[in-house]
């Protein structure tokens, strides 16, 4: 290129006064000079204009929604504020390994409508009960959990991230054990059985995660649901009896106390050491 | 740093470098944008736009050409989206057109064009238009079409009549 813009021909090109020739010459000078696109931009600034700052900034927050995973885009595409979608999306993927677990309940599921054996059964209501517990002690526990540093730093209400991230890990985890139910559906409602023992369970592990980590009041729950048949030597079928009976209130009972003490305990809560 | 070597640290998800590549690029576009539209709405979404697909593109940008005419072509067909979405007016066919050249832009760039320059000034708005976006935005008949509000077919017809009347003119 024979020649540069000059500061007055740089200031009447972005006034749009030059004639068609000479706009003609200018555009297709400056996208091969740095030189020139210099002096635009510093005239650019020199002017105040405001549409520059205006566009970055709305390119910043474009990108951040291009960087962050499909799962988090989609919660706020329904309505959720941003720091709810990103703490539910670290939930959520703390759970994917819970996910694989509920497969395996699922796998159990096929196998004893399959079967049509009680042995079978229950042991689909004792694994399908875990589900709820499990779900819960990834999303809070600290060596599972991704988000935990994210929990420690949010200012937002501890009790309110409690409720949030119960919500998001309790849902999914009855919703597929839910579907697995469905394959033993001709045992009747007791194929649900371990829905109310599984959601005590869960709520009892968080109460419980105020003096213990809830990793370990899960694994204490956890052996403790397994090992009861065993140490009761009571034939499956009479425990699946005792499960959809009596169990279920003292399901009930369970929960609603655990609940209490939550609730009771909320102002002292601090799951941040959990 | 080059703007090359930012868009190749673009490429690794460099916030900065895209920043300091909008701190240069920017103005320019915006300016040649506001050239080819008069609704400041539209060019500040092309704009805008036009950084995020850098943002998305950036590993696709092999190096051959120079990056400011990478990013125009970006821009211009980000422009282009958006106007077919809203179907505003065409662009900006000003007085800018018709205008008298002053004899101290004939002597800045009359050396660089000789009468092509007058040549082009001579063309009527309309024919002008179309030349200045598939020759200068290197843009296809169709994509022409699209920015300046009319059919493909007219578009090749008016370039058909600029190249007639041009070459006139320059004989």
């Amino acid at each position: 290129m024979s020649w540069h813009l000059s500061p007055t021909s740089a200031k009447d090109y972005i006034g749009q006064r030059h004639s068609g020739s000479t706009v003609a010459s200018i555009e297709s000078h400056l996208p091969t000079c740095g030189e020139c696109r210099r002096l635009i931009a510093d005239v650019t600034t020199a002017a105040n204009e405001p549409l520059l700052d205006q566009v970055w900034q709305r390119v910043t927050i474009a990108l951040d929604d291009v960087t962050r995973p499909w799962s988090e885009r989609a919660l706020t595409r329904v309505g959720l504020s941003p720091e709810t979608a990103r703490l539910l999306g670290a939930t959520s993927r703390a759970r994917l390994s819970f996910l694989l677990a509920m497969l395996l309940t699922v796998g159990i599921a096929i196998v004893a409508a399959h079967g049509g054996r009680d042995a079978e059964f229950g042991a689909f209501l004792s694994v399908a009960a875990l589900g709820p517990l499990v779900a819960t002690a990834l999303a809070f526990g600290r060596r599972v959990d991704p988000a935990h540093a994210l929990v420690t730093t949010t200012p937002t209400s501890v009790w309110r991230i409690v409720l949030l991230r119960t919500a998001a890990s309790l849902i999914p985890a009855v919703a597929i054990t839910g579907l697995a139910s469905l394959i033993v559906r001709e045992r009747g409602w007791v194929a649900v059985a371990w829905l109310l023992p599984g959601i005590a369970m869960a709520v009892v592990s968080l109460a419980l995660s105020i003096w213990v980590p809830i990793e370990h009041a899960a694994l204490g729950l956890a052996t403790a649901w397994i090992a009861a048949p065993v140490v009761a030597l009571r034939p499956a079928g009479e425990l699946i009896d005792t499960t959809a009976g009596l169990g279920q209130l003292v399901a009930i009972g369970a929960a609603t106390l655990a609940a209490l003490v939550i609730t009771y305990s909320r102002s002292t809560l601090d799951f941040r050491e959990t | 740093m080059s703007d090359d070597q930012l868009v190749a640290a673009i490429a690794g998800a460099s916030n900065d470098a895209l920043a300091e590549l909008y701190r240069r690029h920017a103005p320019w576009l915006l300016a040649r944008l506001r050239h080819r539209c008069a609704d400041d709405g539209i060019v500040a979404e092309a704009l805008q736009d036009t950084f995020v697909a850098v943002w998305k593109a950036a590993t696709s940008f092999d190096g051959r050409g120079a990056a400011g005419a990478w990013l125009w072509g970006i821009a211009i067909r980000q422009l282009i989206g958006k106007l077919r979405k809203r179907h505003p007016e065409p662009m900006v066919l000003d007085e800018r057109w018709g205008r008298a050249v002053s004899a101290e832009e004939l002597v800045l760039f009359g050396t660089e064009h000789g009468d092509l320059a007058g040549a082009l000034d001579r063309l009527s708005p309309e024919l002008r238009a179309v030349v200045q976006a598939t020759v200068l935005d290197g843009l296809t008949t169709r994509e022409a079409g699209h920015l300046l509000g009319i059919p493909a077919g007219t578009v090749k017809s008016r370039m058909t009549r600029a190249r007639a009347e041009m070459r006139g003119a320059l004989v």
